[in-house]
């Protein structure tokens, strides 16, 4: 038996040849913590099923086994590609019972709610910002013209206030954090997500803007999610993605270490 | 069951251009196809994947493994139904049949798709033929 074999698990049988058996372990671990028990326990059976079928079949028509199972591989695809269309099939459409969010994708929704909120929560603080003032400020060792000179137009003017901090911190931070929480839950495609998430609140954002004149800074906030958001929570949400993808990979290859070197073929 | 015979393509070779526009129109229609084979009886996920093949002449070419999510996201939605089916001497299978909404789902997909292929040969006034040189 091979190391992470999922066939003791599933109480089933071991194929007769070890490539079948690398092949469903591989698919195993791919789909573990991803997908539910119930159907990855499922999809290994069907795919041994299939798999030895179709070998067989080769075998009958006079392919060495080595041969068949190969082919047999080759034509239901490789245990990544498998696991991949399972794992979407499963997050996208098999558990999602809304018909808007099976029509729009869940990362993709997830995305939109998350960066949504996040845009809308600045909006309401900046018209805070505006009718409430904070009356309260920081005095700082530098005159006006020289803050102006650090901070040039139209950046807003920093009043060294807790409002200001908030003002300049929270774009900074909200596509760093939101885009690295997207990659983290939406297991396939997450910058996809969020790049498309992205796109119909930059139009708002712009549109929320311009109504909101003479007032600049909504419209500055537009122009900062074009720049800043756009491309730091695509790439947050792909680094994230990626090193969760990486450890995955580890594992898969841990497995593959722990595997006897007769099966190493 | 129906019993088949399939023609296994071992070698796998580059596509023409027509073969990839096949492909693509072949990823949003998959459950049509699905939903036309087990309309002539319940089956398991092998003999469905190769009656695809089959029956277009190995001109609808994909990997088998993907198949089985699309089964399961179609048993989800209540287009199809299964069960395993046991038996001495060989792994058991899980075998599909088509539900009444299945059914449903079909006819319409297969009147739409009837529209369609009208609407080319107006549009485009090739006529849709079985076998082309």
């Amino acid at each position: 038996m091979i190391a992470f074999s999922p066939l003791h698990e599933l109480g089933l049988d071991a194929p007769e040849h070890p490539g079948l058996e690398r092949y469903v372990t591989e698919l195993n671990l791919r789909l573990l913590g991803l997908v539910s028990d119930e159907e990855r326990a499922r999809l290994i059976e069907e795919s041994l099923g299939h798999l030895e079928a179709t070998a067989q079949l080769y075998e009958d028509r006079g392919a060495h086994p080595d041969i068949a199972v190969q082919a047999a591989i080759a034509s239901y695809g490789d245990a990544k590609s498998v696991a991949e269309e399972c794992i979407l099939s499963w997050y996208e459409k098999q558990t999602v019972s809304s018909p808007i969010l099976r029509k729009l994708g869940r990362g993709r929704g997830i995305a939109f709610g998350l960066f949504g909120c996040a845009d809308l929560a600045y909006l309401i603080f900046l018209q805070i910002r505006v009718f409430l003032p904070s009356p309260s400020g920081f005095h700082v060792p530098y005159s006006p013209a020289q803050v102006r000179s650090i901070f040039p137009e139209p950046l807003p003017f920093p009043d060294m206030t807790p409002q200001f901090f908030v003002l300049v911190g929270y774009p900074l931070l909200v596509p760093i954090l939101l885009g690295w929480l997207c990659g983290r839950i939406i297991p396939l495609r997450a910058t996809q997500s969020v790049y498309l998430a992205l796109m119909p609140i930059i139009v708002s954002s712009y549109l929320i803007g311009a109504l909101l004149l003479p007032s600049t800074e909504p419209l500055l906030f537009a122009v900062v999610q074009t720049l800043f958001w756009l491309p730091v929570g695509v790439f947050s949400a792909y680094l994230s993605s990626w090193i969760a993808r990486v450890r995955r990979e580890r594992r898969i290859g841990r497995a593959e270490c722990a595997r006897p070197p007769s099966q190493n073929r | 069951m129906t019993k088949y015979r399939p023609q296994l393509k071992i070698m796998h070779r580059k596509k023409n251009p027509s073969e990839t526009s096949l492909t693509h129109l072949l990823k949003g229609n998959t459950s049509v196809f699905v939903l036309s084979i087990l309309k002539d009886g319940p089956n398991h996920g092998y003999a469905i994947a190769f009656e695809i093949g089959r029956r277009s002449n190995q001109k609808l070419d994909f990997k088998q493994g993907t198949l089985y999510p699309l089964l399961h996201e179609m048993e989800k939605d209540g287009l199809i139904s299964s069960e395993w089916d046991e038996a001495e001497g060989r792994r058991r299978r899980r075998v599909y049949a088509l539900t009444d909404k299945g059914r449903r789902e079909l006819e319409e997909k297969i009147d739409a798709w009837q529209l369609f292929n009208q609407a080319m040969f107006e549009v485009t006034g090739v006529e849709p033929s079985i076998e082309r040189s």
